[in-house]
């Protein structure tokens, strides 16, 4: 008998392949596009052992249905509608923590040059981007792009506003949780360009309260030439008033400048680069550490050989603004290209690193040192490569620790009859010392093949980690896992087998085997034929642009060519 | 953001005076029947509306990245352009347990942000939500950090024949 829950699965994955089956009869309309995909899997956990141990927590046999919808309509060459529609109706805790119908990205979008006005509008799912410092995150809502015409060809402009709010499920979509409106001014001359953007938003959250706060901001780049010497300055300035996590009615700004350059005539390039966020200046919806100065500089050198070499200096002031800055400064130098001597390539990073508070609670600096070598013999590529690490605590001393690593690996292309594969072996020596509590001596090994042939795709990865702790109370343990994935592709449909194994075990305890094992069934909307045949349309030209290489012009007739897009 | 170059061609490049440094908004210039072809400020031709990516063009990208992480060669994925870059690959040499590993528990849905063309190559940048999480071993026994995350992820496509 089969439950409720899983029959009300049933119908609804019927019910999707319904829609699918009609949505395909679309394809045969010259006007309209539809592709995409939809995938039927159904997976086993399992896990015997300590299930505290199991990367799997839940052991069951579960499934979902995925489905994704690409639809497109041009009413002409220069105004495109398109939606795109990726839903799951799901049973698995690890494809998505809601169940049944869980519509996941929904995207609706038209693009219109025809008019005295071009403009974009997307409606859904959306990317809110201004600036690093400013906006940049995903929005459920709707943006607004306008480029009006300009007299000058070598100047556009775009102005941008949006609406959305900042969370990630849209069953559980609240606006007053998250919302933020933004515009955006850009002008692109030549290859100059400034900005101005203006945010604003408020959320509403039961661990927050309710806050709200505008961000401004004006950002610029531009090529700056002093006589022979070619220059790049970017910078920005925000302000920030409003609340943020930590507090109310604040003001305070965040700001960076680079400035890069070439030596005439060399292959010597600089880059200087600092940034300043004030303790208050907490954007939502970015990415950047607020209460923190950083000053860098960056050289770079290419010989003629190729080699690389690069040089860093980095100064970082965290929580600046209180009475105990924690610093951290970085120096390094890296190598990397072809050795003629050797006829190999050689990959090199040295960096040493301090941190220190300003009241000696944190004091500690550190070496790494990594080298790779590589090179290939005949079919056979070898690769070794060697880690040193020294980190020293001048606070606790507990701390302190050293660790090296040497590391072997090769790889070997094989051809078999029809079948084209690489097998790849891997070793790892390590040794981490220092205190009781993380000295360790581990051994691992790797073995990877991937093979293909005809309609069959094989990859397989197996890994085993022996670790060894130095510390009494710590007892040994090996960790081995295993992934295989097999597809097999005839026509519309790829059928596939995966299995991932994990086996962890410990000296004294309780061992612990896990693993998933899934089938897979995709069918492909469009046939394997036309989503070979079209090329890409490029903005500003009514013409197709083929997958070769180089760029052909040739007139595009939405009547007589497939239209169907393709995946790249 | 990450970029992941699907043919095995990573070239890491170094800081090109004349590359734009991308750190704010750049116009996606709309096509329209006046004029010539229109390109992007860096040069490149946007593809306008973006076309799908297949799944397991994702699936294998994630699968990189995630491989990348685990082996510490997050510098060979991670963009140029990536906030605070170099201290994050720091990070993971001198903060994250050696044997630490990112597996990679589900992929949810992805979407094609932005696409371009430059000679033979398109890239295409894509927004992935991804449900990962960190596992290794230390003196307490095994431990796993979960976490759900959105991934920029930039696919660069039909590089050199």
């Amino acid at each position: 008998m089969i439950p409720a829950r899983k029959k009300s699965l049933v119908v609804a994955i019927r019910t999707a392949i319904a829609i699918v089956a009609a949505g395909s009869v679309a394809v045969s309309a010259q006007e309209v596009t539809v592709s995409g995909t939809n995938t039927l899997r159904f997976e086993h956990y399992d896990t015997r052992g300590a299930i505290a141990s199991s990367p799997y927590p839940f052991s069951l046999d579960t499934g979902y249905n995925e489905l994704l919808l690409n639809l497109g309509w041009e009413r002409s060459a220069y105004d495109r509608w398109r939606a795109t529609i990726v839903g799951v109706i799901n049973d698995s805790p690890y494809r998505s923590p809601d169940r049944d119908v869980v519509p996941e990205r929904l995207t609706f979008s038209r693009e219109n040059g025809d008019g005295a006005m071009p403009y974009r509008v997307e409606a859904g799912d959306f990317f809110a981007f201004t600036s690093f410092r400013t906006q940049q995150r995903p929005l459920k809502g709707a943006s607004v792009e306008l480029q009006p015409i300009l007299a000058r060809e070598d100047m556009r402009t775009s102005v941008q506003v949006f609406a959305g709010t900042g969370q990630p499920r849209w069953r559980e979509l609240r606006w007053g949780e998250d919302n933020t409106l933004g515009m955006s001014w850009l002008t692109e001359l030549s290859s100059s360009r400034v900005s101005l953007n203006l945010l604003r938003n408020e959320r509403d959250q039961i661990a927050f309260g309710r806050r709200s706060q505008q961000v401004a901001s004006v950002a610029a780049e531009a090529p700056l030439d002093l006589g022979a010497v070619r220059l790049r300055a970017e910078g920005e300035f925000a302000t920030l008033r409003g609340d943020h996590q930590n507090g109310f009615d604040k003001r305070d700004s965040g700001s960076f400048l680079q400035l890069s350059g070439a030596h005439p005539g060399t292959t010597l390039t600089w880059r200087l680069r600092g940034e300043r966020y004030g303790q208050d200046y907490q954007p939502f919806g970015t990415a950047i550490t607020p209460d923190r100065r950083s000053s860098e500089a960056h050289l770079s050198w290419t010989a003629a050989s190729a080699l690389n070499l690069r040089a860093r200096w980095q100064d970082f002031r965290d929580q600046f603004e209180t009475p105990n800055p924690l610093t951290t400064q970085v120096v390094g130098v890296s190598v990397s290209g072809p050795l003629a001597a050797l006829e190999a390539s050689v990959n090199s990073d040295v960096f040493a690193q301090s941190m220190s508070r300003r009241d000696r609670s944190l004091d500690q600096d550190g070496v790494t040192a990594n080298l790779q070598v590589s090179r290939s013999f005949g079919t056979l590529f070898a690769q070794a490569s060697a880690l040193y690490q020294k980190v020293d605590d001048h606070v606790a001393s507990n701390n302190s620790s050293r660790t090296t690593q040497f590391a072997l690996s090769f790889q070997r292309s094989l051809s078999i009859g029809q079948w084209q594969a690489t097998v790849a072996p891997g070793l790892i020596w390590r040794k981490v010392s220092g205190s009781d509590s993380t000295g360790s001596r581990d051994l691992s090994a790797t073995l990877a093949l991937t093979a293909s042939g005809g309609p069959h795709r094989l990859s397989l990865n197996v890994g085993r980690v022996a670790q060894n702790p130095r510390s009494p109370a710590s007892i040994d343990v090996a960790t081995a896992n295993l992934g295989l994935d097999y597809r097999f592709r005839t026509g519309r449909h790829e059928f596939g087998f995966d299995l991932a194994a994990f086996d962890r075990a410990p000296k004294a305890t309780e061992r612990t085997h896990a693993y998933k094992a899934g089938l897979t069934w995709v069918f492909h909307f469009d046939r394997a034929k036309t989503r070979q045949a079209p090329g890409l349309r490029s903005a500003g030209a009514s013409s197709v642009m083929p997958m070769s290489r180089g760029i052909s012009m040739r007139r595009f007739n939405s009547a007589a060519t497939s239209t169907q897009p393709r995946s790249v | 953001m990450f970029r992941v170059r699907t043919p095995v061609s990573l070239l890491l490049a170094s800081c090109a005076v004349c590359a734009l440094a991308q750190e704010s908004r750049s116009i996606n210039p709309i096509a329209r029947p006046q004029g010539k072809v229109q390109l992007r400020n860096d040069g490149a031709v946007p593809i306008n509306p973006p076309q799908p990516v297949a799944r397991e063009k994702v699936e294998a990208a994630i699968r990189r990245i995630a491989a990348a992480w685990s082996e510490r060669k997050l510098d060979r994925v991670l963009s140029q352009q990536f906030s605070d870059r170099q201290r994050l690959i720091d990070a993971l040499e001198t903060k994250v347990p050696r044997d630490a590993r990112l597996r990679v528990v589900g992929i949810q849905g992805w979407q094609v942000l932005d696409q371009h063309r430059r000679g033979p190559r398109i890239t295409s940048k894509l927004s992935v939500t991804v449900s990962t999480q960190v596992e290794f071993s230390d003196s307490s026994g095994y431990q796993v950090r979960p976490g759900t995350n959105v991934y920029i992820i930039s696919i660069v496509d039909g590089g050199a024949p």
